[in-house]
Order: structure tokens, then C-alpha cells, then sequence
């Protein structure tokens, strides 16, 4: 996935836009001997027309009831790019309609919400029938007997979903449970448009695999045609949980516009699984970290006008 | 190790915390038997156990705070003290001094605040070692509910240490609030130091990613708590 580039020549957006990810296993995990439980997946080819452009970071929990994350995660990730690749058209029509934010939000999450929470279900039920548990598993499962597998065996998938989805002059976001999604604005402002939910501490987060996951996603969506985004950063809390800065989201956009600004999109590509690297050493919170950026041709326009 | 060294975004990284908070009982009682100095001695001798897990396991920077409590609670150690240069400040008892282990619980509960504590860091340890049961029983269950209505209180690994035969074990099961996790008794003073020793142990296994707070308290607490006949107060249900 690294470097690629993602071209928009639709009529609402002339717009080119890049994807660039990083995904790295936590030294903890590596010493633990537990897998790379973090997933990420992108979509946005050299399409012509109208496709959207979608990128998923999703975080298997790292818990030992949650034994099945990786595949959880990855699920998810796959998951989301399929919905909303599915609801395009219907997203379309909302904006041809010039519907309102907030109509397009409920649309999102009674549909796409609704969709992808279905569907990671039937992907985990449809692992199950080919994978049932074995017994190590089991053994796992044991070790709570609070835990009732049996009415909810979803539990050993259990995973947190971030995913944007860059379609017209829309920008969709949906996110359950930690991590961070950060916009840099063109007007250099940095936002998250989805807040932190207050009760997510301490390795605590809400979940896919939670009962009734629906009512713990968050929704955003910006219109570009009023606030245009140069870059949309996409991370699992192994990033967040490095950063020294409490409030580290505006400086690390503002950094890696600047740098894409300075250095190229190829320097960004090479630099990311560096930075994903640093986060999942010791040197940092030493677990899983991934990273997903959606940069806009924009910062690269300004490095052109200045050179 | 020369591409780790990128050029980073953003003002740095670093190991995530680790806040522990020592909650002393330092009533009147705690003079019995050299009980308060045994404790004092207690936590200096761990602290080198703290420091060379911190250098071993990399993966979190621990942090001291700690309470004092007799007729009332107040902070011993407020700001969070790095271990790496931690020097355990001795206590002294309170003569005839009351257990207002409420007042303790309520001051750690509004450090866990979501506005006070640092969200990136890991679920913090509070430690209650104590050779009583609160005198001020209102205040203890108004800081219980303030401790659990937290997310990060909530969050939070618990451990209790009783002193002797006097300790209430009803509140510190209260305190601990996790069915898989015993009080830990030291029926003397010079049990103390071990009962620490495997408090310090518990705590670096729970706060491992992947730990399961169970198996850590079957290996580490209980064999102890058991050789004491801990189990059957009923803490494990």
C-alpha cells in the first residue's frame, strides 16, 4: 500500500489524493508472543470517475479473551471498505440532493454503521463454522468464566474500527473505540473530528464485539466544498499513546504537511513505517502501531508555487 | 537502529506511565509491633524491585505518588515521582491517630479525574495497605463511589495489604472490587516487606500487555493469601 497514489478526476472534486500506510507489530507483542493485531487496508486506485477513496485502521485487542483479534481486525478493515464502497451511489445522491451534513451523518450511521456492524458479524460467524475454537482456545476462554463465549463468541474477535471514506466533496468518518482521526484543513487548522470518548483509559475501549457496537460508533462527516482538507492521519493508539504532547494532534499534522511540503510525497512514504517503527519500540508504548495518511495534491501544489 | 532514528513528527515520543499511589494507614494502631517502621522500610526496600523491573520491561515509566491517613488523609508524595530517583520519605504514625481511609480513597479518586490524569497513560496501581477499617465510613463510601463512577478509578488494578488481625477485610474486598483478587495479609510486621514484595511482583504482571489479572493473582497473591487462610474470608467467589 505504501506510495500509493490515489487520483480523483471527478467533476466535484479535481483532486488528487495520495494513500500512504504504515502498519508495525509492538516490541510487547513481539515479547509477549502475541501476533500483529493491528490491521490496515486502503482503496482508491488511478479510477476515473467517481470512486471513492477509503482507508481502514482497525486494532485487535490485546487482551487473551480476545484471542482471534487479528483476524477480527483485519475483518473489519476489509469490512468497511466493502460497505462503503457499496453505499457510493447512495452517498452521491444524498450530496446531488445537497442534503444537509446531518442528514448525510444519520444516513451514515443507520446505514453504513449498521452495515459494517452486520457484516463483521457474519464475517466472525462465517470463520467460526470453517475455524471452530480449538482447544488452547477453549483453555482462553476458561480463564473467564464471567465471559459467556457461547452467547457471544464475537468477544474472541474483538476489535476497534477507524475508517474515512473520501467520496465527492464528502469526507465520511466512523470510528468505535480508541484511536485517533486527525484533519488538517487548508486553512491549516487541525481538528478530530471525532471526540475521545472520556471512559477510554487504562486499555479500555468500546468494541466491535461489544453488544450492540452501533450505539458506541462515532460519525463525522466534513463538506470539502467549504472546508477542504489537506491531510487526513488515520491511527491505532499505539501511535497517540507515544506522543509525549498530550495534545499532539495539531503538531504532528502541521509536521507531516510540512514535511510532504519539503521533502516529497516519496520521502513520506519511506519515513512512515519509520515513525510507526519508533512508536512500537520500547522507546514508545511498544504496542501495535499503525498509520494511515490521506494527503491531498494541494500540499504538494504549494511546494511547486514556492519552488 | 540508524532508520529508527527518522526524523519524528510532532514534539516526541516517549514510554507510556505507569502511576502507582501508595495509600499508608498511619493510625494510631501502626505503632504496634514496629508496624510503621517495618512499612517505611518496606517501601524503600522495594523501590529497587520498581526501578529494575522499570529498566527491564521498557515498557512503562513508573511513577510514585503516595497518601498518609490517621484523623485525616492528606498527600505524602503529590507530585508523581519518577522511580528512577524515587527516596521513600519515612512516615510516622499518628498517636491515637484515627483511620481515615475514606478521606485516602476520595484524594486518589480526584487524581484519576479524566482533567487530572494523563490519558495515554497505562491503568494506574493503588496500593492500600492498612492494619484497621475506616472510622470515617461515610467518607469511605462516598470515595468508593467516587473511585468506581471513574472510568479511569474504574480502570484501575487495586491491591489491598492488611496488617494483623485487625484489618476489616469487608472494605478492603470492597476496596479491591474484583472477586479474582485477594486481600494479601501480613500478620506481622516483618511480613510486610513480603507481602509488598508480591504486591510489586502483581503489579508488574498486571500491568503487562496480555495479562490476564486472574492468573497473575493465582501465581503471585494467592499462594500467599492462601498460606494465611485468606480464601476462606470469601474474597475469591
Amino acid at each position: 500500500m505504501l506510495g500509493m497514489k490515489a487520483q480523483s478526476s471527478e467533476s466535484t472534486l479535481e483532486q488528487q489524493w495520495y494513500i500512504e500506510t504504515a502498519c508495525v507489530r509492538g516490541i510487547f507483542h513481539d515479547r509477549n508472543s502475541m501476533p500483529l493485531q493491528d490491521a490496515v487496508l486502503s482503496f482508491g486506485d488511478l479510477y476515473s470517475k467517481s470512486g471513492p477513496l477509503i482507508l481502514s485502521v482497525a486494532d485487535g485487542h490485546g487482551d487473551i479473551i480476545h484471542f482471534r483479534s487479528a483476524s477480527g481486525s483485519q475483518m473489519a478493515t476489509e469490512v468497511a471498505l466493502e460497505v462503503f464502497q457499496n453505499f457510493v451511489p447512495e452517498i452521491k445522491a444524498l450530496e446531488a440532493k445537497e442534503s444537509s451534513i446531518s442528514a448525510i451523518e444519520l444516513f451514515v450511521r443507520q446505514n453504513v454503521v449498521e452495515e459494517v456492524v452486520s457484516k463483521w458479524k457474519q464475517h466472525v460467524r462465517a470463520d467460526l463454522d470453517e475455524n471452530p475454537f480449538d482447544e488452547s482456545e477453549i483453555e482462553s476462554m476458561h480463564s473467564r468464566p464471567a465471559i459467556n463465549f457461547n452467547s457471544n463468541p464475537t468477544i474472541a474477535y474483538g476489535t476497534t474500527l477507524l475508517s474515512a471514506c473520501v467520496v465527492g466533496k464528502l469526507a465520511i468518518m466512523i470510528q468505535i473505540g480508541d484511536g485517533d482521526i486527525v484533519v488538517l484543513h487548508s486553512d491549516q487548522t487541525v481538528t478530530t473530528p471525532i471526540p475521545r470518548d472520556p471512559f477510554l483509559v487504562g486499555g479500555q475501549t468500546t468494541s466491535l464485539c461489544q453488544r450492540n457496537p452501533q450505539k458506541d460508533f462515532h460519525v463525522a462527516v466534513i463538506d470539502l466544498s467549504v472546508t477542504p482538507i489537506d491531510l487526513m492521519l488515520l491511527a491505532s493508539d499505539g501511535f497517540g499513546n507515544s506522543q509525549i504532547e498530550q495534545n499532539w494532534h495539531h503538531n504532528v499534522a502541521t509536521d507531516i504537511a510540512t514535511f510532504s511540503k519539503t521533502y516529497g510525497i516519496e520521502w513520506v512514504s519511506q519515513n512512515l513505517p519509520l515513525w510507526a517503527a519508533q512508536c512500537a519500540s520500547a522507546n514508545g508504548s511498544g504496542d501495535d502501531t499503525t498509520i494511515g495518511l490521506v494527503l491531498s495534491q494541494s500540499i504538494f501544489d504549494c511546494q511547486e508555487e514556492q519552488t | 537502529m540508524t532508520q529508527l532514528n527518522a526524523i519524528m513528527p510532532g514534539g516526541g515520543i516517549s514510554r507510556r506511565s505507569l502511576h502507582i499511589f501508595i495509600l499508608a494507614d498511619c493510625s494510631g494502631s501502626m505503632k504496634i509491633d514496629g508496624r510503621m517502621q517495618a512499612l517505611n522500610y518496606a517501601i524503600a526496600s522495594i523501590t529497587p524491585q520498581l526501578i529494575s523491573w522499570e529498566k527491564e520491561q521498557e515498557q512503562a515509566q513508573i511513577f510514585i505518588r503516595a497518601v498518609a491517613f490517621a484523623d485525616n488523609a492528606t498527600w505524602h508524595i503529590q507530585t508523581p515521582e519518577p522511580i528512577a530517583t524515587f527516596n521513600w520519605p519515612p512516615l510516622n504514625h499518628v498517636e491515637k491517630g484515627l483511620t481515615a481511609m475514606g478521606e485516602a480513597i476520595r484524594l486518589v479518586a480526584d487524581a484519576l479525574s479524566p482533567e487530572k490524569f494523563e490519558p495515554r497513560a497505562l491503568r494506574p496501581v493503588i496500593l492500600l495497605i492498612t492494619d484497621g477499617k475506616p472510622t470515617d465510613i461515610d467518607q469511605f463510601e462516598i470515595g468508593i463511589k467516587e473511585l468506581f463512577s471513574n472510568p479511569v478509578g474504574k480502570a484501575s488494578i487495586r491491591l489491598a495489604i492488611a496488617i494483623g488481625q485487625g484489618a476489616n477485610f469487608s472494605f478492603l474486598n470492597r476496596f479491591i472490587n474484583d472477586a479474582d483478587i485477594p486481600v494479601m495479609v501480613a500478620e506481622n510486621a516483618d511480613q510486610i516487606v513480603v507481602k509488598l514484595t508480591a504486591a510489586t511482583l502483581a503489579i508488574s504482571k498486571m500491568s503487562s500487555i496480555g495479562s490476564d489479572r486472574k492468573e497473575v493473582a493465582e501465581q503471585v497473591i494467592m499462594p500467599e493469601a492462601n498460606e494465611f487462610g485468606v480464601g476462606d474470608e470469601g474474597t475469591i467467589v
